[in-house]
């Protein structure tokens, strides 16, 4: 009773300001955490990219060493700034634009195919070229994350279907009810219109990620356990048969289990990663003294920087680095846990997920636990819009940490 | 209150506990589960395979450039070169390149992409001519086969085929200039290499020996001392980036090459060259079937100054077959369809085999008479016989029922232990090995060092072949003690018996023989040396001096079986030797052991030629008509190889016994005739006169030169001394006054060497035909046909006397 007088008499003070009796301090714990691996991620970004900046192997950076740093350098200054502005907006904003996002992301990713809109890298449209060169399927992962959580968080206020129970059709009908399959209907054509959408970019890791962050979602929102093994049984079975069947996979996968059988080719990814991290051993050969970055890693500043790290600062220094992000990772979680209601925790529990899902899947792939997808290192990776986009993220889970009632 | 509704309303919009349980899940799995599975692989890797990964790592990112050692140097006792290296170069085709560097040009000059199939095409046409223009240029360069060259260019995935292994540099440069030329760069390259010289040949062939393709040692010296001479190759290890370009790194690591040191052998490849050239003469002179060896010792050290076995070999081509007959024979079976590829292959390599072999160590015979010094000194140094004691021959000696006979079939008669070795009696060393004993003499047979290898630094030395201690103690070895007596029935290396030899001239010191004096590193250096080594001392001193003496006699006294060695000016010993061998009673050994000076031996010399073909089968003299023996065969041409050798090494003949068959002519002219005839006639010279005037105005011929006591010098008297020439004519067999009249008639001297006035013409110094002027003095060498060293067969050696057996 002593808190609940003492807090009426603090109130008072700020009713001047209405906004900030909702709103309290973000959280420092996640903040630092997030600042920390920017930080971290700038310093092994420039050890890993000068190499190839200076041989200019792309022929983009005109031989400056500093060419990749210096331009995430200015993107992770931006990120702070976007962090921070989003951190105080009120995120309870986002459930209602929800749809409408999800929606401008659908058409955004549509628009890559438009000749002169889109960019063509390898054979993939991922790219719109407007405002400057980005992914619009990082608005989808966004999107699908807002459309989910908001649509769950009201699930409460959702009248079941019914039914004429005298009609078979009808009787079925209440049965998928029950199951709640017709709930699930909507998430449904979400999930299949935006792996559609990136099909035809084509983007694989993208719509895995698509996946992982949906199912997530979807669990922590509440729907019956039985949903998610009937999923899950189903993606394997279908990954099995698309492994079989088709001659690019089972290579991809030969490759994973033996990439010493082709070591100049299709093994070359794999096996030089893997050179870089066992020859850092415990310790590793120093900060700044990788040799695999000398272009025999490929990708050194991108996918594969986790390998440099591993190089130069050891199974040690990689550990401690793995543990900030567990650290962060299960900070988000508890901010879900704590979060003020329903959305903002599904919000976290979507941005973390997808988070902690990149961190594993690609140091998986460059320590050949994985099979070789393009997935890159948050923070870590060259790739300004990406990191401008997760620290957007970070900002937003910050946002909903103001509004934690415990705070 | 407010707060409160508020919170109850939001509370009933938060997470339901099922929700929350499951974002539990959810951080389980993405916060703790991944994390533990990543630490655990890279744990795999960066502890479990840490060392497997960061050596292929390593591997790749560094590069290991070798600078190759230059090998060291053979030199001969006085520093000319007896084998060298040179740089060398291997050209090196990548047809890999070769088609990658063919262009064509994707856009015509419009900038239009061209179809494919043009493109195609024209690359084929331009990748055709370019093979074309490789193989033509390079087929006329190096030599190669154009075909060949095609098939190469043809292995497209390869980027190294040896098109010519170790140019030279003036085809090495052709081949950069073509590369120039046409913009071969990469694809046609040249890799440096070396290749070892041999400036003198076939000099010391088999000591020398020679590299293999590698470069690595595979015989002779070039093996034994491949440690030595290779020295080491110099590695640098740079990092690299994947392009390949170097870069700092604490990895680089930089060693020197050391070059190989150089080998100083005792060979001096001047005595070495006297050496081949008197077994080759021999050879050719007597007809000799089955080659030749020859050592040239110092006594006092061991050290080995030559050593020849013939058949021999170009060290530069080792594998060619040097010898005319044996080339010959191995030509007929090459172009005989009757005989296999395996067949002639097994020649060759028999061939090979056979002139790669140093008889001189890799073979052992039997030593015969030249093995009667030993016998002799060890019977000395026992006090079993002495100076004085005399010996009967009756011309064989029975032993149970065998008749061992002496080469004088009527017996030597009683003679002194000097006159015994002087006539090599085989009776008389008998009775010496049988006063020593079984016992006795096996023991200095092991005291001499023929129960082991002499331990010379050359490969593959045989060992002496004897009767085992016990079967020779015994009372059965009687027969085996007196056959060994005089050196037959038993085998020893000639390195073994030139040692055995040295010790019983030298004061009785048994010496480690050796080939190589000192090596050097490249600064000249002294890396190691060879000190003189003593096994053992064998004998004394003065038994030594004594057995020095003997052999002394055999060479310079009268009726010595070694007189045909002699030479004016020079003291020199030795021991002839005629050797039976099982295989023939043709096949014979004829050998000479020589020493020189005698009073204070410098060289010893063991010459011997290997089957000399007699005239007919069972016929004792060669179609030449040359007996066939050690005393009428070895014992000339070694007497004239010491006599060079000691020529060459700068000792003086000694004065007295230089005249003893010639006379120096004074300067005569301006004299009155008086005057000159008077000078000529205390010399013991007749003269005839030329011409009407009273003073001498020329003479022939000229003051200095030598001729016999008694030649008639022609003296002018105002008259011109004609400028005429004669042809030398052939003295072949003829005797001393046949030799002196033949060249007396055409105006020529007579300059008698050997053994003068007795025996007959054994070389002449100027061969039948050549032009001389008149008056020239010929120096002509004589020699004795000497009945007491004539071989014996080895049925007459050995007659089982059936009469009175039982």
């Amino acid at each position: 009773m002593a808190r609940s007088l003492k807090r009426p008499l603090k109130r008072k003070e700020h009713t001047e300001k209405p906004k900030q009796k909702i709103q309290g301090e973000i959280d420092m714990p996640f903040m630092l955490l997030t600042v920390l691996l920017v930080v971290i991620g700038l310093v092994m970004l420039l050890s890993a990219s000068y190499p190839s900046a200076y041989y200019d192997v792309s022929n983009i950076t005109g031989g400056d060493a500093f060419y990749y740093f210096k331009r995430q350098a200015v993107f992770a200054l931006l990120g702070f700034g976007v962090m921070y502005v989003i951190s105080k907006l009120n995120y309870r904003g986002l459930q209602g634009l929800a749809l409408t996002i999800l929606m401008v992301a659908f058409v955004l990713m549509l628009a890559v195919k438009v000749p002169g809109l889109g960019v063509n890298v390898n054979g993939a449209t991922r790219w719109l070229k407007y405002p400057i060169r980005w992914q619009p399927s990082e608005l989808g992962k966004f999107g699908l994350i807002l459309y989910f959580s908001a649509r769950l968080s009201k699930r409460d206020e959702r009248i079941p279907l019914s039914f004429n129970p005298r009609t078979g059709l009808g009787r079925f009908g209440n049965l998928l009810e029950r199951s709640g399959f017709f709930e699930l209907v909507p998430y449904g054509i979400v999930i299949v219109v935006m792996i559609g959408l990136l099909a035809i970019e084509p983007h694989m890791s993208a719509s895995i990620q698509m996946i992982v962050i949906a199912a997530a979602i979807l669990f922590a929102g509440g729907i019956a356990a039985g949903w998610f093994i009937a999923g899950g049984s189903l993606a394997v079975g279908a990954l099995t048969v698309i492994i079989l069947a088709t001659d690019y996979m089972t290579s991809r996968i030969t490759m994973w289990l033996d990439p010493w059988s082709d070591p100049l080719n299709k093994g070359m990814q794999a096996i030089q990663s893997m050179l870089a991290i066992g020859s850092g051993g415990l310790f590793g050969v120093g900060l700044g003294n990788s040799r695999q970055k000398f272009l025999y890693l490929p990708e050194s500043q991108n996918d594969f920087i986790f390998a440099v790290v591993c190089e130069e600062l050891g199974l040690v220094g990689a550990t401690l680095i793995l543990a900030i992000f567990a650290l962060l990772i299960i900070r988000g979680y508890w901010l879900a846990l704590h979060a003020r209601d329903k959305f903002g925790s599904l919000v976290i529990v979507g941005i973390m997920t997808l988070f902690a899902f990149q961190v594993f899947a690609n140091v998986a792939v460059v320590s050949n636990l994985f099979p070789v997808t393009g997935i890159s290192l948050p923070f870590f990776s060259y790739g300004g819009t990406a990191l401008l986009i997760q620290m957007a993220e970070m900002g937003l889970v910050l946002s909903i940490s103001r509004q934690n009632p415990i705070n | 209150m407010s707060f409160n509704n508020r919170s109850d309303r939001s509370r009933s919009r938060r997470l339901s506990g099922r929700g929350m349980q499951r974002i539990l899940i959810l951080a389980g799995i993405f916060g703790v589960v991944t994390f533990a599975v990543l630490f655990g692989k890279l744990w795999q890797l960066q502890v479990v395979q840490h060392e497997t990964l960061e050596k292929k790592a390593i591997s790749q990112q560094t590069r290991e450039v070798s600078s190759s050692a230059n090998r060291g140097t053979i030199y001969d006792a006085n520093g000319a070169i007896l084998a060298i290296s040179g740089s060398v170069q291997n050209v090196i085709l990548s047809p890999r390149d070769v088609l990658a560097n063919v262009e064509v040009e994707e856009e015509d000059e419009f900038g239009n992409v061209r179809s494919k199939t043009v493109i195609e095409a024209e690359k084929q046409q331009k990748v055709q001519s370019t093979y074309d223009l490789i193989a033509d240029g390079l087929s006329r360069i190096l030599g190669v086969d154009r075909e060949d060259i095609m098939t190469r260019l043809k292995k497209t995935n390869s980027a190294y085929e040896v098109l010519a292994k170790k140019v030279e540099d003036d085809i090495a440069d052709q081949v950069r200039d073509f590369i120039d030329e046409n913009d071969l760069q990469g694809a046609i390259y040249l890799t440096d290499d070396s290749k070892r010289y041999y400036p003198y040949s076939t000099t010391a062939s088999q000591i020398v020996g020679f590299v293999s393709a590698e470069n690595k040692g595979a015989y002779g010296l070039e093996a034994l001392y491949e440690n030595e001479l290779s020295g080491e190759d110099g590695r640098t290890i740079f990092a690299k980036n994947a392009s390949g370009k170097e870069m700092p790194s604490a990895y680089s690591t930089y060693t020197d090459a050391i070059d190989g040191y150089n080998v100083h052998t005792t060979i001096d490849a001047t005595i070495q060259m006297f050496a081949e050239k008197t077994v080759e003469e021999g050879i050719q002179k007597f007809d000799v079937t089955n080659g030749a060896f020859c050592i040239v010792m110092d006594p006092d050290t061991g050290a080995v100054l030559a050593m020849v076995s013939y058949p021999d070999f170009d060290l530069n081509n080792p594998s060619a077959v040097v010898d005319a007959t044996e080339s010959a024979k191995l030509q007929k079976l090459k172009n005989d369809s009757a005989v296999s590829e395996e067949e002639y292959a097994d020649a060759l390599s028999q061939a090979q085999f056979k002139q790669w072999s140093n008889k001189c160590l890799n073979t052992s015979y039997e030593p015969g008479s030249t093995f009667k010094p030993i016998v002799v000194a060890a019977g000395l140094e026992e006090g079993v016989i002495s100076e004085d004691d005399t010996f009967s021959c009756i011309g064989y000696v029975q032993m149970d029922q065998w008749k061992i006979r002496c080469s004088a079939r009527s017996g030597h008669g009683t003679q002194t232990l000097r006159k015994a070795v002087m006539n090599s009696c085989n009776p008389a060393l008998i009775s010496i090995g049988q006063r020593l004993g079984a016992d006795k003499f096996y023991e200095y047979w092991e005291n001499f060092g023929f129960t082991e290898t002499t331990g010379i630094e050359l490969p593959g030395e045989y060992p002496s072949v004897f009767w085992s201690k016990e079967e020779f103690v015994s009372p059965a070895g009687a027969v085996s003690l007196a056959t060994a007596s005089f050196g037959q029935r038993f085998t020893t290396t000639p390195i073994q018996l030139i040692t055995a030899l040295s010790a019983c001239i030298n004061g009785g010191h048994l010496m480690e023989p050796y080939v190589v004096q000192s090596v050097t590193d490249n600064e000249g250096n002294v890396v190691s040396y060879h000190e003189p080594s003593e096994v053992r001392q064998v004998i004394s001193q003065e038994t030594s001096d004594l057995v020095r003496s003997f052999m002394e006699s055999v060479v310079g006294g009268a009726g010595g079986t070694g007189k045909n060695a002699y030479v004016d000016g020079y003291r020199i010993g030795g021991k002839t030797g005629s050797s039976q061998t099982l295989d023939s009673t043709d096949h014979i050994i004829v050998s000479f052991a020589g020493f020189a000076p005698a009073d204070d031996p410098e060289v010893i010399v063991l010459l011997a030629y290997d089957w000399p073909q007699p005239a007919a089968p069972g016929q004792n003299t060669t179609a030449d008509g040359i007996y066939i023996s050690g005393g009428n065969m070895a014992a000339p041409m070694a007497g004239e190889l010491i006599a060079n050798i000691l020529d060459y090494l700068g000792y003086e003949k000694s004065g007295a016994s230089a005249e003893s068959n010639g006379v120096t002519i004074p300067r005569l002219t301006g004299k009155s005739l008086a005057d000159a005839q008077a000078a000529l006639s205390n010399l013991g010279l007749n003269y005839r006169t030329s011409g009407e005037g009273d003073v001498v105005t020329d003479q022939s011929p000229n003051p200095g030169s030598s001729v016999p006591k008694g030649s008639t010098i022609v003296l002018y008297m105002g008259s011109e001394k004609p400028g005429e020439t004669v042809a030398m004519p052939d003295l072949t067999g003829m005797n001393y006054d046949q030799a002196k009249k033949a060249l007396e008639d055409v105006g020529l001297y007579l300059d008698a060497t050997g053994s003068g006035t007795s025996g007959t013409v054994f070389s002449q110094m100027v061969e039948p035909g050549v032009i001389l002027d008149v008056g020239t003095a010929v120096e002509v060498k004589f020699a004795e046909n000497s009945g007491e060293e004539q071989a014996l067969s080895q049925k007459d050696l050995w007659k089982k006397s059936t009469a009175g057996s039982n």
